[in-house]
């Protein structure tokens, strides 16, 4: 130290004019992104080819490329059901992974996920008032409309989940600091849960049924109408995420040193909130709340790159939320037998497990997390 | 050239519906390039608040803060950055990043909205690593490192933010006392190698003393600006820390845990023996004045001589007439303590 002190310091100019020097070592390993894309697509043909009805790989990318399969009804049921469900799966994936990324960081908090915000309350509430009130009210009323099944169910979600995120966006423009957010979207939580439960104590059995449904999530749901639109709200989220990283980077050093590097703090936690928002809202309204992904996913891309940077951490969770949200729904599917489990169940019972093991081998979690 | 300049600044706590609380008032001030200031002040003098304001977190109640000719309240969050970067006291878990990723972070200003690094920036975070000395930690994860190997880093990430002025509040706070002295003395080497103004705060009186270029003394609203000595011998340093538990002795320059003088004691002489018995009788709590000053009082006042030489010197406390030879310090505390206990036991007695 006494010497290196004694001796002067060159100018970076000196360093820039060295052309030999090699890239900066950032610890990022971006190669991974490559692993994790072969990755996706391997299970996005697994997908495709496994179910009820095994189909050949060859068949698949047959049909893929716009061909007649062999047996006309592979090609009926390739892109009429297995191709938007699986299509529908990538995107609530890579919506959910990112999603708990940004709140994991956002609010330095581990244990943060998507719909810390509140966001799945909002929807569940908005489809218990639909589904149950409906009973009380006279079903037949809404079914006049042409409001029946899925679309109906995910018109009133997205209601719910939109009015939700206009409150939780407005206050966030106007509160000194985060921590008060998360306050306010669990206790939002509590009282969207009082209200689901009473509206469940007074409705018929029938559409207790359909509500519990509704809760246990599911891909399967999606036609290629609705399709568009999960897309689009799916897209401006990851998109709006993938502008942030800069700003994700510099929050990690806490608000104080991302507002002293010329971040406008306010404005990151709008973008930060809005794109949450929208990518956990328009999953809700089509799938379901999906439990576990959105907490599970940050955590695994975190372990696998070995780093907290968000440059490689945002498509990382994109790429491996959407690998995880097929890989559930393969195993939902329970292949070879006329079966399917509900969603939900199947992510937690295997997401758990993997998750615990992977923060036993860590052990530093906090630390590891960057928060 | 002044980096940094206030004029006619007034600061403090304006809220609505409540009394403005003005901390301190028309406070004019000079930092320039190459120069290392330390801001001391006593627990509540306000050196945050200051710094706050000098950092354009905070608004003055009135005058200006001017950062190279242009006021601070004019320029934008990201024109700011680019000539002011800080070093805070939140110790942020940075988890897995490797240390060229933190230093990078500083890059923010300059880059485009990717976050991508131009040759050119890559070469500023390596100049900024070399130039706390960090490259051997550099590619290591920063949640492996010391408290002063990260403290390191978070001064290279400033230093590659390319600004003009570098705050740090309170950069010593976590570390050990060598690693203290080691700071301050990069701090330095750094303001003086880079032509950057540096202004730290810090509660490190005694490091800086003996580091800063000029110190900015804030006590009882007001800033005193001067040389470290310069304070020391008009006053300043002693009146701004008077009554804070602590004494400062402008002869040691030292600073000493102040109990309730027990009684005076006269030294005699002077050398490295001398000035740690000085030491070792203010921590226990006895005024040491210098023989001159207590003339006439001589057989009341206990009185010290040293003799041998300065590895193994000797102890020789003189009181009314009696004299007690003692080989170690703690003997002739011991001494003196007896003494007391002897004297007040007779004014008991009377």
């Amino acid at each position: 130290m006494s010497q290196t002190l004694s001796k002067p310091i060159p100018r970076p100019a000196d360093y820039a004019e060295d052309t030999a020097l090699p890239r900066l070592n950032l610890g990022l390993r971006p190669w991974l992104l490559l692993v994790l894309l072969a990755g996706l697509a391997g299970a996005f043909l697994l997908s495709l080819a496994v179910g009820s009805v095994s189909i050949p790989l060859d068949q698949i990318v047959t049909v893929l490329l716009g061909g007649e399969a062999e047996r006309a009804s592979w090609t009926n049921i390739i892109l009429k059901f297995r191709l938007p469900k699986a299509t529908t799966a990538v995107l609530a994936g890579a919506a959910l992974g990112v999603g708990g990324l940004l709140m994991q960081t956002f609010f330095r908090n581990p244990l943060a996920d998507p719909f810390v915000l509140g966001v799945s309350s909002g929807a569940s509430l908005g489809v218990a008032l639909v589904v149950l009130a409906a009973g009380t009210v006279g079903g037949t009323l809404l079914a006049g409309f042409g409001l029946t099944g899925d679309l109906m169910l995910a018109s009133a979600a997205a209601l719910g989940a939109g009015a939700t995120m206009l409150i939780v966006i407005l206050i966030a423009s106007r509160l000194p600091n985060s921590l008060t957010l998360l306050i306010l979207g669990l206790m939002m939580g509590y009282l969207v849960s009082a209200a689901v439960s009473l509206l469940l104590y007074f409705a018929i059995p029938e559409r207790i049924q359909a509500y519990l449904s509704w809760t246990f999530g599911s891909f399967g749901g999606v036609t290629w109408e609705q399709m568009p639109i999960l897309a689009g709200g799916v897209l401006i989220g990851l998109c709006i995420a993938l502008l942030l990283t800069k700003s994700l980077n510099a929050l990690l050093l806490g608000e104080g040193y991302a507002r002293s590097l010329g971040m406008n703090v306010s404005l990151t936690r709008v973008a930060i909130v809005s794109a949450t928002a929208v990518l956990a809202g328009t999953v809700t309204a089509f799938c379901g709340p999906i439990s576990f992904v959105g907490i599970a996913v940050p955590h695994l891309c975190r372990s696998l790159f070995h780093t907290s940077d968000h440059r490689v951490l945002v498509p990382g969770t994109i790429l491996m939320g959407a690998i995880v949200a097929l890989i559930a729904a393969l195993i939902a599917e329970v292949p070879g037998r006329n079966l399917i489990l509900p969603l939900n169940a199947v992510t937690a019972l295997i997401g758990a497990p993997v998750v615990i093991v992977i923060i036993l081998r860590q052990r530093n979690l906090q630390q590891s997390f960057g928060g | 050239m002044a980096v940094l300049q206030t004029h006619a600044l007034t600061i403090g706590y304006a809220a609505p519906r409540q009394p403005k609380v003005i901390i301190a008032r028309d406070i004019d001030l000079t930092l320039r390039g190459g120069e290392m200031v330390c801001l001391l002040g006593p627990n509540g003098a306000g050196k945050s608040t200051l710094m706050r304001t000098l950092a354009g977190m905070q608004k003055p109640l009135a005058g200006r803060v001017t950062l190279c000719g242009q006021d601070i309240a004019a320029l934008k969050p990201r024109q700011l950055a680019a000539r002011l970067s800080v070093v805070l006291t939140d110790r942020p878990n940075l988890g897995l990043l490797n240390g060229y990723a933190l230093v990078a972070i500083g890059r923010h200003p300059h880059t485009d909205w990717t976050g991508r690094l131009s040759r050119y920036d890559e070469a500023v975070i390596r100049w900024a690593v070399d130039a706390v000395d960090a490259h051997d930690i550099a590619e290591r994860p920063v949640m492996a490192l010391s408290d002063g190997q990260r403290q390191k880093l978070m001064i290279a990430r400033a230093l590659a933010q390319e600004s003009e002025l570098i705050l740090l509040d309170e950069p010593t706070a976590y570390l050990d006392l060598p690693r203290r002295a080691e700071m301050m003395r990069l701090l330095r080497h750094l303001a003086a190698e880079t032509g950057r103004a540096i202004l730290l705060s810090t509660h490190d009186l005694d490091l800086a003393l003996r580091s800063a270029d000029t110190l900015w003394l804030m006590a009882g609203g007001q800033v005193r600006v001067g040389a470290p000595e310069d304070l020391v011998l008009s006053g300043a340093f002693e009146a701004a820390f008077h009554g804070e538990g602590v004494t400062f002795d402008r002869a040691t320059g030292a600073f000493s845990v102040a109990r309730a003088h027990r009684r005076t004691v006269v030294v005699h002489g002077q050398g490295v023996p001398h000035t740690w018995t000085r030491r070792a009788l203010q921590r226990a709590g006895y005024a040491v004045a210098s023989v001159e000053r207590l003339n006439g009082h001589a057989r009341v006042t206990p009185q010290i001589a040293l003799s041998g030489d300065e590895y193994r010197p000797t102890w020789h406390l003189y009181h009314y007439g009696d004299e007690q030879v003692c080989h170690t310090i703690a003997q002739l505390l011991t001494a003196l303590e007896q003494l007391e206990d002897a004297t007040t036991e007779g004014s008991y007695e009377r």
